[in-house]
């Protein structure tokens, strides 16, 4: 059930296992007070979750790597 | 050729799935489609390398690699399957090879961070801006974020990808385990495992919470 609980706060189970921990947390008491002892499991995670910015130019830049790559394999 | 962000109005709909944009590329060689993936996923993927490699120079070589492999590899992308989970794949195999070829895993050095022969003049600005005032707020939002980012980076790489992947990527667990082909249980361990390693960390550094 722990795997499960940790799932939910992390938002990673799928639709299916999603709405049967929800059943069990209505249900539960027991459930429910390990719900919180686990959250408290996430604190070093913290609430930050930016992504690193990559160069302005990335994408464009691979766009003309592989199409000069792509014009070379058809020579 | 798109080549810049002001002729991405050329690209394909914005709202087409990512399968349906590989799709028109290996169906119909719609090169437009391929380059709106690209640059779809273009923060996403090359955040998920600069932290797995821990080096943003190399991340960039990756990222184009990735995309490389994904050119080269279309035709063998299942019909039905999600295409997030298999581009991580790719992500990730590139970033592995990248890191064996180079030989530099759990070696960056202080010179690489700070290349003397490095004279580009951005890097003082941001040097000095780092170094202005800020808020406590802030301060300690920033603290606690470049926490999370080193205790993360220690990780060993196993657990450290899950943690990227679901964590910082929301991933689920089924596509965590098809992005790292591992199975289901394994993901779910690794988590557990990195969430305790974690745990200790934060504790030892915060005994007060």
């Amino acid at each position: 059930m722990q795997t499960e609980l940790l799932g939910y706060l992390l938002n990673a189970l799928d639709e299916e296992e999603t709405r049967r921990v929800k059943q069990l947390l209505a249900a539960d008491e027991t459930a429910r007070q390990q719900l919180e002892v686990l959250r408290y499991s996430l604190l070093p995670l913290g609430s930050s979750k930016s992504l690193d910015e990559p160069p302005t130019d990335l994408a464009a830049r691979t766009c003309i790597f592989i199409s000069e790559t792509r014009r070379t394999q058809s020579l | 050729m798109v080549t810049n962000a002001a002729q991405q109005s050329a690209l394909p709909p914005a709202d087409l799935s990512d399968e349906e944009l590989l799709d028109r590329y290996r169906d119909a060689g719609d090169v437009d489609a391929f380059e709106r993936l690209v640059h779809r996923y273009e923060r996403p993927i090359f955040s998920y390398l600069a932290r797995y490699l821990r080096n943003p120079t190399l991340a960039q070589e990756v990222f184009q690699q990735t995309f490389l492999r994904v050119h080269e590899k279309c035709d063998l992308f299942s019909r039905g399957k999600r295409l997030r989970p298999w581009l991580y794949s790719i992500a990730t195999h590139q970033a592995i090879d990248a890191l064996r070829k180079e030989k530099r895993h759990r070696a960056l050095s202080l010179d690489e961070e700070h290349g003397v022969g490095d004279a580009d003049p951005s890097k003082l600005m941001s040097l000095l801006a780092s170094r202005l005032p800020t808020p406590p707020e802030e301060l300690e939002r920033r603290e606690r974020a470049d926490w999370t980012r080193r205790a993360v980076d220690q990780l060993s790489d196993n657990l450290q990808v899950v943690i990227l992947l679901i964590f910082f990527h929301g991933f689920k667990y089924q596509e965590a385990a098809e992005a790292l082909d591992i199975p289901l249980g394994t993901v779910k361990s690794r988590v557990h495992k990195a969430l305790l390693t974690l745990n200790e960390a934060w504790w030892k550094d915060h005994p007060h919470g």
